[in-house]
């Protein structure tokens, strides 16, 4: 099993090459708000990626309560605890 | 970069598109403008990064989520203002006749009735508006058609029962196909591409509520995939020709050991799929596709095969074109790129042997190269997966393409040595038994037009390159006359091989003349300017001008006016008196005398 950390890493460098933005930069506090570039169409394209690289289900309102990359790393790990 | 497929993550597509829009060198700029009634932003990256294979760079401007009549009408809209060498229009009955779609599992007849006759309305508009934006843009327009809904209110009463919501949508694409055939419209087949992927695993209702956008990642990818090989065909010229491998390429087994009764082809098994393989195939050639051989055989052994096989569908005459001996297959494509005069970036070779493959890969990196399946049953998907043959419009010359090469290869078997004494030349275009016919073009030959002041570059005295719409301006303008030439002999038919066009206002000049080179060395250029020239005597002028453009490509016709009566004026144009005569040609029958 996986620390958290290194979850929260994979995740921010998913997020980074889907909205262009530098994976250092992330943290468990980056969220749609913070981050210009994690628009409504990155949003989409990371929930779609997040199931490709994880073989997880989002439901339609999980994927309205994903607020920051800490929330989707809480939630990847309760869904995929191998991740 | 190796090309993509749809298979790719959407991390690699979006890495792989970023990379792309940073680094477009060598690319193709297509400015894309798209309208759909629904969100369709998640597939562009996908999009873009096919398009990338394909040599496209694209840029889109997509408008205004669900306002297609809006964008298609209003003059101001970001389409109507973009320039744009594309536009795409993707609406869904979903969103278009949502309310009437819910009318009909009400199940009342009266609002049945109510709610198709709705759809049937909606559909007309959207059509209408469609082609009033045609019209008025120069570019081509694709237009999607409808696919199958994820599920239908009525499950599997849905087909039996009169409220059918697959029965009205079979209607409505009807409806729209007849709307849209008379104008230059593609339609962007998205009903065959849902069904093939599975409605089921298409849609993703999630996607929906949370965006808008109808489709699940991985149809997403589908689909931007089938709108890359609908649109690329107008930007990037499709393959000419197909090379083929014999053995175990069309036909299972080696024919120089098993023998004409010992290689798999026939009703059943193994060679019904090489059989199913062969039709494909042909039918690739009714599109305008040249199918020749390039196969390490015996000559003998291998046309007794075409000849004599009763199973056998690619028969000795579908051949445009063969190779069969010793030599490396390389070397046999660059002679048949040769003798058909067809570039070696045009030619799509398949071959079961990957040692045969790699060694054309190898010395002709523009070859399109595919693998015939080690398993024949898979060969006719894998034909039809080879996005270099994919075509969108068909001339009647590109239906016609492969008769007249084969046409051509007679002719050439039939004609004398270019050292024969003049005698025999003579007799031998006396023997062809020529008919030209000289007229204005009609609608459908507008493309034909355009396409060969495009591509003719040998006899052509202006090289004047112009487009579809261009030459429909000239068509609507009473100062121009636009005329062409068709010809045949007792081989077959050459088609549409000539066009000519004056503009007759103040003095009269010939400013287009043009022969494709496989009607030359006849003597119809004579024929036609012959022809023109008598049409020409009621625009009330003594003489006509004309122009010659030297390029260094058209050698070819740097003779053709000093030899036909023109001398050359002080301003360096050429003049020759309106009226046809010694210009007359015996051998040829003119069938059309009156061009007007």
């Amino acid at each position: 099993m996986q620390t958290s950390e290194s979850l929260l890493r994979k995740l921010s460098l998913l997020l980074g090459e889907i909205a262009g933005v530098d994976a250092e930069s992330l943290s468990d506090r980056s969220s749609p708000a913070t981050l210009p570039e994690w628009d409504s169409m990155a949003n989409i394209h990371f929930i779609g990626a997040i199931e490709e690289e994880f073989g997880v289900a989002i439901s339609t309102a999980e994927a309205l309560t994903l607020h920051s990359l800490g929330d989707v790393a809480r939630f990847v790990r309760e869904k995929a605890p191998q991740s | 970069m190796d090309p993509l497929t749809t298979d790719a993550s959407t991390r690699t597509l979006l890495s792989r598109w970023r990379a792309i829009s940073a680094n477009p060198a060598g690319l193709r700029p297509l400015r894309i403008g798209i309208t759909a009634s629904y969100t369709i932003e998640p597939v562009l990256p996908a999009l873009g990064c096919f398009l990338a294979d394909r040599g496209l760079l694209a840029t889109f401007v997509v408008a205004p989520f669900n306002q297609i009549y809006q964008s298609l009408v209003d003059p101001r809209s970001a389409l109507r203002e973009a320039p744009l060498d594309l536009t795409i229009i993707l609406a869904r009955i979903e969103d278009l006749c949502g309310p009437s779609l819910r009318e009909l599992s009400t199940l009342a007849p009266a609002s049945i009735e109510a709610a198709r006759a709705a759809s049937r309305t909606e559909i007309v508009r959207l059509s209408a508006a469609v082609a009033r934006y045609a019209q008025t843009s120069a570019s081509p327009d694709v237009c999607a058609n409808f696919a199958m809904t994820a599920s239908t209110p009525l499950g599997v009463l849905d087909a039996s029962h009169e409220s059918s919501v697959s029965r009205l949508r079979s209607e409505l694409n009807v409806l729209l196909w007849q709307s849209l055939a008379s104008t230059s419209v593609v339609t962007l087949d998205v009903e065959s591409a849902v069904s093939q992927f599975g409605a089921t695993h298409a849609y993703d209702d999630r996607m929906w509520h949370v965006s808008r956008h109808p489709y699940s990642t991985s149809f997403g990818k589908h689909l931007a995939y089938w709108i890359c090989r609908t649109i690329t065909p107008l930007f990037v010229a499709p393959a000419k020709v197909i090379v083929l491998d014999l053995d175990n390429t069309l036909w299972g087994g080696v024919i120089g050991e098993d023998g004409i009764g010992g290689i798999a082809l026939g009703d059943s098994g193994l060679g019904s799929a090489y059989v199913a393989f062969q039709e494909a195939l042909l039918a690739c050639r009714n599109q305008g596709v040249l199918l020749c051989v390039a196969s390490k055989n015996n000559e003998r052994d291998a046309f007794e095969v075409f000849d004599k096989h009763s199973a056998m569908r690619i028969r000795r005459e579908h051949l445009s074109a063969f190779r069969i001996n010793w030599n490396r297959k390389s070397d046999s494509i660059t002679a048949l790129s040769r003798e058909l005069n067809v570039g070696i970036d045009s030619m799509v070779f398949i071959d079961d042997s990957p040692t045969e493959c790699e060694e054309v890969r190898h010395v002709h990196p523009q070859v399109t190269v595919v693998q015939a399946p080690a398993d024949p049953a898979l060969a006719v998907a894998m034909l039809r997966a080879i996005p270099a043959l994919d075509r969108v419009m068909l001339t009647s010359e590109d239906r016609a393409r492969a008769e007249q090469y084969r046409v051509e290869h007679e002719r050439k078997a039939a004609e004398p040595s270019a050292d024969a004494d003049p005698k025999e030349l003579g007799a031998y275009l006396q023997s062809l038994e020529l008919k030209v016919s000289v007229r204005r073009p009609t609608s459908d030959e507008r493309a034909r037009v355009a396409q060969l002041t495009q591509k003719t570059n040998q006899f052509n005295l202006t090289t004047i390159r112009r487009t579809e719409p261009e030459i429909d301006a000239l068509l609507s303008d009473p100062a121009w006359r636009v005329f062409v030439l068709t010809a045949s002999d007792r081989f077959g038919d050459y088609g549409l091989v000539g066009a000519c066009i004056v503009h007759t206002s103040e003095r009269v000049a010939i400013d287009t003349f043009l022969l494709s080179c496989r009607i030359l060395g006849r003597g119809v250029e004579t024929a036609f300017l012959a022809t023109v020239l008598r049409d020409l005597s009621t625009v009330g002028s003594d003489v006509v001008h004309a122009t010659l453009i030297e390029t260094t490509k058209n050698a070819p016709v740097r003779e053709f006016l000093p030899s036909h009566g023109f001398s050359l004026t002080p301003d360096g144009s050429w003049v020759r008196p309106i009226s046809p005569e010694a210009l007359g040609t015996p051998h040829i029958a003119i069938m059309n005398e009156s061009a007007t």
